[in-house]
Parts: structure tokens; C-alpha cells; sequence
């Protein structure tokens, strides 16, 4: 068995404890290709049913291929699609230039809240990686989240053998992580070897690309000449830059991502 | 998946020339290995990953030069270890608090290098990096020689099946490279890892913050003949689960689909083809594979380590926790368990403890019927022959008592249905790998729990007095009834009281002392 097939069972196997374990379930969807590939992998796991939810959380600065996007997919599959909106926020005005951290905080983890709240769901899968960035690196697969969403990352229930911590408190919901072992070239990989859908935007166009989708304002295009997945594979083969090197949060301060996270950012 | 048992030296008379000739594995697939740092605090576990990670070029350029500015900002020297301790208080307080896991490719393998935290209180933390791991670096800051944590990390490893490890002695820059210390430390490491049944596959000396023999030959350890850590990497034996034949496949859920019960689950062992007759454990009944799955797909064939989805041609009532074997397995499912175990709560395990046992997709009430051979937390030498009870940092091997018959394995023979973890109150508080099941299990069991009853000084104490106060009061009517006289009576039984309370005392505590005619535990 090769390491592709290795990492699809796995997460097959997460997906299908998931789903055994939590009756209000929920996939985030952030139209990226990692989400997509969930997206995928939820497929093989289920039968081809999408058991679940799947919701987006718009912040409304998402460029507009990427809601086109999801929209044409979410019809393909027939997708139970929930979007969560920050609407308050955005009437009073949120942007960027309020401050990055504020923006992602009231845009992306309160509208999370809120529409965890709303629907009460008790888990919602994620697909955040180990290889992203440093405080990615130190999550577990199944990390469940304090009643105020915190991540305790300096107490974290232990996690060995393929058994996971399943709260009994229901204060809490527990974010599932079913890629965290997966590396970015192990996503483009299987992107290419099962031929999964991405948005174009990661795909060269004169002479740039993106290599990690977000809000238009924050979000920094490559210099590129990748105009198909094999040779998206090929360039990451050389590279030296980080993943996420475009994405203007991570830059705002020092640890910003372990800022974020631990408020409930996914 | 974890490393062979045998014992593979690697012979430090080689040349490290030879250490080149190891064969390719077959394939464009680089084999894949995870491997633990294991060690004490600040012993420099995250600081010999991250100068492997800078040496081999493995960390971009973009981040070394923000590491390098952050320390700088800090007033700091380099620091290796930032690569991996990402949180800001493991940077401020320069400990590693939870695992981070990292992967790093040789010409030959693909690692993933999972780096462990060595305090004591990330026991939990350090379990969930370890067990996940094929094979374990110890390493051991050859200044301050083996430690407390140390000696807990190898013994954890025993408990999580790896049983054949490297050993690193680090900071070698800081004892000006001395061979004759170097020595006397492996010496002492090798002794305490000997006694544990670990083998040690090399040891070798290092100065990870001056990268002496990390990635680079080391000029300053000339007297020492071997290959580098780098090279080491490449040698370490690491023997994935075989493919064994015998079938395993524990139920994870069951899922309907166009009007079929679709059991799905992934095989822990062996592989299941169309139209084989297998029996399911432990309700014990018989059936034929009408229709298999590998994830969604439809196939003939699903071997080990696959997701797979099997309909029977019966119609057969079976639940998450049953596992499908093959029809005539000998091993039957079991209420006895006896494992190595490890606990990390809190609170202390108690004989007689309830708490909910977890293997594979099993879950079941279990009983703690007895707790022996009780490694010391802090001594780390077995404690007690049998113990009331065993307190977070401690193993032990335990006999359980389940509430209904599970399938289980030993772990020699099938490890992922012979490992266990221990949850208690929701969180998972230990684990343990399985030495011996039923029959076998129940005559460990049968064993008497406390064999030798030592008395505590206040209670043969206490036990004096009671005994003493029978007796005066019976001399004393004895003497009133021969005398008539019932105030010499009196006199007679205090004095008897008082006089026979302390030599009955002084009397057991040296008997205490003697081992004539004691029987063994």
C-alpha cells in the first residue's frame, strides 16, 4: 500500500468515526482544494451519500470564482449547503483595515460560532493540516473545544492507537480533523491521481496563481507558470516558500495563527 | 508496525562505507518510518530535529530567516528548536509542551519525526507522539548522564511495543568531547535498557547545537568509528506490520445502502475475498462475504489497512465492537485480560476499580482485579509484588475482569486488536498492550492478590492492647476468684496489662525481622 492509499483509509476511517460518534455533524467547506478533497474522501466513506451538512462561512471578500464555484459543485453533488454570515459585523463596517485579526476573528470565528450555535451542531469536520504552520502542528485529530470555543493547546487530551476523546460534557463540540497528516504535495497528488475538482484559481494565469485560497484583500497570487495539477506538483517540488507565505493574517504579529486558533479560528 | 523483535546490532567495526550498501527498497516509494525523540527535559530533542531539519536543507530559507530574526528580537542565540516548538510559551519558556510531528526524506526512507515532550506532566503528550511510532531515539545529555525521565521514556516505549531503539548522547561540546565519560554513561543506559529487554540497535556520541556527527562527520569525536545520526537514520531496522494472513476486521458501523447492511470497518490483519465463510465474534455465528467494499468501489478483494464494507449472505445481527475472523479461528472472545499497563491520571488506579476498556472498536466495563509488579515512579525499580494500587507515571501488569466476553488478541500476535486504552470519567486515562486472555488469564488471576501480610507497627499495636485487656481482665478475675480478694485481683490485672503490652510489642516487631518459615509471594 502506498502512502496515498495509506492517508485515504485513515481518513476515511476518521470520517466514519465521526459519523458514528456525533449525530449533529458538520463539514466546513472553505472551497479549497483541501476541503474539496474532504469533500472527496466524504464520498468514498459514505457511499456516495453526503451524510452531513456542509457550510461555508462567507465573509463576503471571497473572490467571486470561489463562490461560483462552490455553487456549481454544491448542485453536481447535491450538497446540503449552509452558509454562516456575520452579518452585525458586516453592517458595522468590518473590513481588513480594521485590523486582520479583528476582521478573521469577527468574520470567520464568530460567524463559525454563531452558526455552530444556531444549528447546535456537536462536531464539525476540518481540513486543517500538520504541515500548514506551527500551531496546525500541534493539533489532534479529534480536539475538542472549551464552551467559549477555546483550544486548550496546553492541555490536550491524549490521542494514541486510533482512539479518540469524545466528551461527554455537551458544552463543548469537538472540531475533527481528518487531513492532519496529509502534507500539501500529498493533497496535489491525490488531487491528480483521482482527478478531483479545484477552483481555478490555483491555476496560472498570466504568469500568476494562488497557492492557498482566502479573502481577495488578504490573499497574495505566486508567480507562476503551473497550468494544470501536474505541473502544480512539479513546482512544488522545487519550492522553498511556505504554504501559506501569501496569506497577510499569518504575517500580522507574532504567532498570530496560535492567536486566532485559540479563540475557535479553524 | 513496529520494530522487529530480534535483536539487529549494528557492529561498530564496520566502516561507514559499508553502511551505504543497505538495498533500496523496491519501488520508486520511499519506505516509510516514524520515529520518536524520546529523553529527558532539555536533554535537546527539539534541538537535534530542527539542526537535522537546517543541515539536510529540509526547512526554507524564508523560515530560517524569520526563526533567525525572532531570536534575534529575543536577544538570543539560534535556536534550533523554534522549527518545532511553534507555541509562544514553549518558545518563551524553551520547553517542548505537546507534540509536533515533521517529515523528513532521506535518499532512502521518508520520516515522519514526531518530537516528544520530556516533562513529566506531558506524560500524556509524550504517549500520544510515542505510540504512534516504529522505533524511538533516546537521547541523553551526557553532562547530567541518565535521569528521571529517561529511565520513564524507555520504559514507556516497552508499554507501546517499540523494543528496539538508537540512543544518542548529546552535548558532547560541553564535556570537551571526553570518550572515557561518554563511555561511562552509555555503560549506565545500556545497564538500566538491558534490564527493560531493549535493544539497542547503536549509540553514538553528538553536540546537536554544534551539529558534531548530527549530519556531518565530526572531527572532534575521531575516536569515535560509526556512522553519523544522519546515516543512522537510514540503518535503524524497522519491520512494518507483516502482512499476516490470519484475519482480523473489527466492526466500525453499519450503514445501509439500497436496502443492504453494509458493515464497514478497516482489516486489522489478514484479507477477505468474495464468497469466504467467516465467523463473527463474539455473538458466534457463521456466515458467507456476499458482497465486499474497498471505500465506495465494489470488489472481490480487501486486504490489510483497508476501508472496507462487507455484506453477509445471512441475515445477521452483528454491531460495532464485533470482529469478523475467519470460520475456524481457535481464539475465542474473553472476560479475562491480563496486559502491561501504563496510567497517567491523575487520580490513582484501584484494585477494584471500574473503568471503560477501549480495543480496536470494543468498548467494555472492566474491572481492576489485580495490580502486580508496580514499577516505582520515582525509583523506577519494581516496587511491590502486589499493589493496592498505581499512580500516574507508573506501569504495571494488571489482570482485568471484563463485564461481557470481547474478542481480543495478545499483542505478540495481533497488535491492534492486543492494545487497549483505559478511560475514566470520559478521559482517556492509560493503556496497555495484552500479555495473555482467557484461560491463561484467569489462572494469573487465581494467583492470591496480597500474599504476604506484613503488619504496620500501629496495628500490632493496637492488636497488643486488645489482646492485653482480654487477658488482664482474666488474670485479674482469676487471682480475685483464687485469693477472694478483689483488689489484689485488680492489682494483679493492670500489672499484667501494663507489663505483657510491651513485650508482646517488642516481641512482633522481631519477629518481623526473621524470614524463617515465611512463605514466598
Amino acid at each position: 500500500m502506498n502512502r496515498l492509499d495509506e492517508l485515504e483509509n485513515h481518513s476515511i476511517w476518521v470520517l466514519r468515526e465521526a459519523r458514528r460518534h456525533f449525530g449533529r455533524l458538520a463539514m466546513l467547506w472553505s472551497i479549497g482544494k483541501d476541503s474539496n478533497t474532504l469533500l472527496w474522501l466524504t464520498r468514498k466513506a459514505f457511499f456516495d451519500d453526503m451524510p452531513f451538512p456542509y457550510v461555508h462561512i462567507d465573509t463576503s471578500y471571497k473572490p467571486p470564482e470561489m463562490i461560483a464555484f462552490r455553487d456549481k459543485l454544491a448542485r453536481e453533488y447535491n450538497i446540503d449547503l449552509v452558509t454562516g454570515m456575520n452579518k452585525k459585523a458586516l453592517a458595522a463596517g468590518m473590513n481588513h483595515t480594521q485590523g486582520r485579526m479583528n476582521c478573521c476573528k469577527a468574520l470567520k470565528t464568530d460567524a463559525l460560532q454563531q452558526i455552530i450555535a444556531e444549528n447546535n451542531y456537536q462536531a464539525v469536520i476540518a481540513g486543517i493540516r500538520h504541515d500548514e504552520e506551527g500551531s496546525r502542528r500541534k493539533e489532534r485529530i479529534f480536539s475538542p473545544r472549551g464552551n467559549r470555543f477555546s483550544w486548550d493547546y496546553k492541555d490536550q487530551p491524549p490521542e494514541f492507537w486510533g482512539q479518540f476523546a469524545i466528551p461527554e460534557d455537551e458544552t463543548t463540540h469537538v472540531r475533527i480533523h481528518p487531513l492532519l497528516k496529509w502534507t500539501e504535495m500529498d493533497v496535489w497528488q491525490y488531487i491528480e491521481r483521482e482527478n478531483i475538482p479545484v477552483c481555478e484559481l490555483y491555476f496560472a494565469r498570466n504568469g500568476r496563481r494562488y497557492r492557498s485560497l482566502g479573502c481577495a484583500p488578504c490573499n497574495g497570487s505566486i508567480a507562476s507558470e503551473a497550468t494544470t495539477v501536474t505541473e502544480i506538483i512539479a513546482e512544488l517540488a522545487r519550492t522553498t516558500t511556505p504554504e501559506r507565505a501569501g496569506r497577510a493574517q499569518d504575517q500580522e504579529v507574532a504567532y498570530a495563527m496560535q492567536k486566532l486558533r485559540q479563540d475557535g479560528y479553524m | 508496525m513496529k520494530a522487529v523483535k530480534k535483536s539487529e546490532s549494528y557492529s561498530f567495526d564496520e566502516t561507514p562505507v559499508a553502511i551505504k550498501a543497505v538495498a533500496q527498497p523496491a519501488g520508486s516509494e520511499k519506505e516509510e518510518v516514524n520515529i520518536v525523540i524520546v529523553g529527558h527535559v532539555d536533554h535537546g530533542k527539539s534541538t537535534l530535529i530542527g539542526r537535522l531539519l537546517l543541515e539536510t536543507k529540509q526547512i526554507s530559507a524564508e523560515q530560517v530567516a524569520a526563526t533567525k530574526a525572532l531570536c534575534k528580537q529575543q536577544n538570543r542565540e539560534f535556536e534550533y528548536a523554534y522549527f518545532l516548538d511553534a507555541l509562544e510559551e514553549e518558545q518563551a519558556q524553551n520547553i517542548t509542551i505537546d507534540i509536533a510531528s515533521i517529515r523528513f526524506t532521506t535518499d532512502q526512507r521518508a520520516f515522519c519525526i514526531i518530537d516528544a515532550p520530556g516533562h513529566r506532566e506531558f506524560l500524556k503528550n509524550m504517549i500520544s507522539g510515542a505510540a504512534s511510532a516504529d522505533t524511538a531515539v533516546l537521547i541523553i545529555d551526557v553532562n547530567e548522564g541518565v535521569r528521571e525521565q529517561t529511565k520513564r521514556h524507555a520504559n514507556m516505549l516497552i508499554h507501546l511495543g517499540i523494543n528496539n531503539i538508537v540512543v544518542v548522547l548529546n552535548k558532547m561540546d560541553k564535556i570537551n568531547y571526553d570518550q572515557q565519560r561518554y563511555e561511562q554513561v552509555q555503560a549506565d543506559i545500556l545497564r538500566y535498557l538491558s534490564k527493560l529487554n531493549i535493544t539497542v540497535f547503536a549509540s553514538l556520541p553528538i553536540s546537536a547545537r554544534e551539529g558534531e556527527l548530527v549530519a556531518q562527520p565530526s572531527q572532534k569525536l575521531s575516536w569515535y568509528r560509526g556512522p553519523t545520526f544522519l546515516e543512522l537514520l537510514d540503518l535503524i531496522p524497522v519491520e512494518k506490520s507483516q502482512t499476516l494472513k490470519v484475519l482480523r476486521f473489527p466492526i466500525q458501523d453499519v450503514m445501509r445502502k439500497q436496502g443492504e447492511r453494509i458493515y464497514v470497518g478497516t482489516l486489522t490483519s489478514g484479507e477477505l475475498r468474495l464468497g469466504d465463510q467467516v465467523r463473527i465474534e463474539p455473538v458466534d455465528r457463521v456466515t458467507q462475504v456476499k458482497q465486499l467494499y474497498r471505500a465506495n468501489a465494489k470488489v472481490e478483494h480487501v486486504v490489510v489497512g483497508e476501508a472496507a464494507g462487507v455484506v453477509f449472505s445471512d441475515p445477521i445481527f452483528a454491531e460495532r465492537g464485533d470482529v469478523i475472523i475467519a470460520q475456524h479461528d481457535a481464539q475465542k472472545p474473553t472476560t479475562k485480560v491480563v496486559a502491561s499497563v501504563f496510567w497517567f491520571h491523575k487520580q490513582a488506579l484501584r484494585v477494584s476499580d471500574q473503568l471503560l476498556f477501549k480495543l480496536a472498536t470494543a468498548e467494555v466495563k472492566a474491572q481492576v482485579v489485580a495490580i502486580k509488579d508496580r514499577l516505582d515512579s520515582d525509583t523506577l525499580t519494581i516496587a511491590e509484588k502486589n499493589s493496592r494500587q498505581m499512580t500516574a507515571g507508573e506501569t504495571a501488569e494488571l489482570t482485568f475482569s471484563l463485564e461481557t466476553p470481547v474478542f481480543i488478541d495478545e499483542y505478540s500476535h495481533h497488535e491492534q486488536t492486543g492494545r487497549f486504552v483505559l478511560q475514566r470519567d470520559g478521559d482517556i486515562a492509560g493503556g496497555g498492550i495484552v500479555k495473555s486472555v482467557g484461560d491463561q488469564a484467569a489462572v494469573a488471576a487465581a494467583k492470591p492478590l496480597v500474599s504476604t501480610k506484613i503488619e504496620s507497627k500501629k496495628r500490632s499495636l493496637f492488636k497488643a492492647v486488645s489482646w492485653r485487656i482480654i487477658g488482664a481482665i482474666t488474670t485479674g478475675v482469676i487471682a480475685w476468684g483464687i485469693t477472694g480478694t478483689p483488689d489484689f485481683g485488680i492489682k494483679i490485672g493492670l500489672l499484667d496489662f501494663v507489663l505483657k503490652i510491651g513485650i508482646y510489642y517488642v516481641h512482633e516487631r522481631l519477629w518481623d525481622r526473621v524470614s524463617f518459615g515465611r512463605q514466598k509471594a
